[in-house]
């Protein structure tokens, strides 16, 4: 028997550029698993005497589990780091990348360019101005890469700290652990607020692309919304052997993968920010009246 | 200081006998209820009609009440379920309820070793009306649904007692546990108030003989850390949650996280609210494109 995948929508053949190596999607898919247990298994701890906290933590046979889940998806996010590093060197010592591609247009590093651009953005939302002429990667798209590298090497460290507190404190002082919490679980809310919020809005959430963007699943992007997404891209990579012609289309399990991170996360999200924000109200009136 | 005089005793006598009077009905429909007793003494029949109904709770202030009410059921459930009240509450017969603290002797009749600790330590010597009560006995284990006490279970359960009296510890270290998880939520495992400053012989910090003290402190992290360094015991534990804290450095990393947490989310806002509006006005100019069309 053979189980084929039936395209689901738009199923035509057209001009694609290859934007995400398998590779590159394979570990994006780790680290979005990871993330996604970090989240769920790390908020109903932080937040334990929230109202969804128990129910969560039902999920994963009580806070020992949650912590014990914690930590294997821990090790997978740590791992999608190894695997985005270990990518990079096959890939240079093949030598199909050079670090001095860093340095490109077309590199996701910061330049100038890109603080200018954010004010040019502004004023094309405004409809005061052309769109920015963006290259290979947006600066928001850019934020997202390298506010993920920040995040991780946080996150990672803190988080080894607080798990071996033993090993670390055999050279570092003591009030480090308390800092590494304090670090851990803010970075956490910034990066899962980030993530449900702005990263979700700015690839799914587009009204062209909704409810799924497929370049992550299949790795291709069609050539003509290079032409109008980034058009400092296109007028290098148009006439290039870069270019193939590809099957595009959303597939189910890409559908089914996308809504389920969507409605979970939206969910999880809006449980945490009221707890968050009733915290903060009540902070604030402390901070304000002197009485909690 | 203030003085229980004989008289107010027996004036406290006088008004429990009329509220005993006057709710006949309700305390004859408890001793007329067909319950198995498990104590069968006049005794404790006497003493539950009264201690079984739910408001005799409300008697008490609002601080500290150690087990006031008795159910037949707690009884059923106790080690000491065949005992006679007056076995424990001895001195009852010749002063009845004026010294909560009475059970610590009777306790100590059988638990001498404990009850010695208990003595030498802060919470011994008892409560006066001007000071704060001191918790005895009944007030961790309980006073007739007295349990073993030897599971981690029980220190969990019996370290909830100490924020009822320690109310600062109960903001910055909700449930007893390190970092603020909640004892519910958390496994038994995790330590809790007894495991660092002990249990019957709780002494202040500055007490060389305290667990908490200087000295000490290595060794009591050392029970469930075996191998920690030295400065294992400059982490803080008594970190209150979401608020921030008051040492110096901690205050600048939570600052900074805060003002990174809020910048973030300001910028992305607005870019976000701008990206909303953009395409609203694109919809809005499309559908307007249409209708001149179809106009035309």
């Amino acid at each position: 028997m053979s189980v084929t995948v039936v395209p689901a929508r738009r199923a035509r053949e057209t001009l694609v550029v290859r934007r995400w190596s398998w590779w590159a999607r394979a570990t994006h898919a780790v680290l979005a698993l990871s993330v996604f247990g970090l989240i769920l298994t790390g908020m109903p701890m932080h937040y334990a005497d929230a109202f969804w906290a128990e129910p969560l933590l039902w999920l994963w046979r009580g806070e020992r589990g949650a912590a014990a889940v914690h930590k294997v998806c821990a090790v997978g996010f740590l791992s999608s780091a190894a695997m985005h590093v270990l990518g990079m060197l096959a890939a240079w010592a093949t030598g199909r990348w050079r670090l001095r591609s860093l340095l490109d247009e077309d590199s996701i590093l910061p330049r100038w360019r890109d603080v200018r651009q954010v004010g040019e953005f502004i004023r094309y939302l405004k409809g005061e101005g052309p769109r920015p002429e963006f290259a290979r990667f947006t600066f928001w798209e850019k934020f997202d890469y390298l506010a993920e590298v920040w995040g991780l090497i946080i996150i990672g460290l803190t988080g080894l700290v607080m798990w071996f507190p033993g090993k670390f404190l055999a050279f570092l002082p003591g009030w480090l652990v308390n800092a590494a919490r304090i670090f851990h679980s803010y970075e956490a809310i910034l990066a899962m607020g980030f993530l449900f919020t702005v990263h979700y809005f700015n690839t799914h959430l587009r009204p062209e692309v909704f409810p799924v963007d497929e370049v992550i699943f299949t790795g291709n992007i069609p050539l003509h919304e290079v032409r109008e997404r980034y058009p400092g891209w296109y007028r290098r990579v148009a006439n290039s052997p870069h270019v193939f012609r590809a099957r595009t289309g959303t597939g189910w399990m890409a559908l089914l993968i996308s809504g389920f991170y969507l409605s979970v996360g939206f969910v999880i999200l809006m449980l945490v920010m009221t707890t968050a924000a009733l915290e903060a109200v009540r902070y604030f009136g402390w901070l304000l009246t002197g009485r909690g | 200081m203030r003085v229980v005089r004989p008289v107010t005793r027996a004036l406290a006598v006088l008004a429990l006998a009329v509220v005993v009077t006057i709710l006949p009905g309700r305390a004859g429909a408890q001793q007329g209820s067909p319950s198995p007793s498990p104590s069968t003494g006049p005794q404790t029949n006497e003493c539950v009609g009264c201690h079984a109904l739910p408001d005799i709770v409300w008697a008490d202030d609002d601080r500290y009440r150690p087990g006031l009410l008795v159910t037949r059921e707690e009884l059923a459930g106790s080690v000491h379920g065949d005992f006679l009240c007056t076995d424990c509450h001895s001195a009852l017969g010749a002063t009845m309820h004026a010294r909560r603290d009475a059970a610590r002797d009777s306790c100590a009749r059988c638990h001498a070793e404990q009850a010695a600790e208990y003595e030498q330590g802060y919470h011994g010597p008892p409560g006066t009306a001007d000071t704060v009560p001191k918790p005895t006995c009944i007030t961790c284990h309980g006073a007739h649904q007295v349990q073993e006490a030897e599971t981690r279970d029980f220190v969990h359960r019996a370290s909830e007692q100490c924020a009822r009296c320690h109310e600062q510890m109960a903001e910055r270290f909700p449930g007893g546990n390190p970092f603020g998880m909640d004892t519910h939520l958390a496994g038994v495992e995790v330590a809790t108030c007894a495991d660092c400053h002990g249990s019957h012989l709780v002494l202040p910090a500055e007490d060389p003989r305290s667990p908490v003290n200087e000295a000490n402190i290595l060794s009591t992290c050392r029970q469930c850390h075996t191998n920690a360094p030295p400065n294992f015991v400059e982490v803080q534990m008594h970190i209150p949650r979401g608020a921030i804290p008051d040492d110096p450095r901690l205050r600048v990393i939570t600052i900074y996280m805060l003002t990174l947490l809020i910048g973030t989310f300001a910028f992305f806002g607005y870019l976000t609210i701008l990206g909303i509006r953009f395409e609203l006005r694109k919809q809005a100019e499309r559908a307007r494109a249409r209708e001149a069309g179809g106009v035309l």
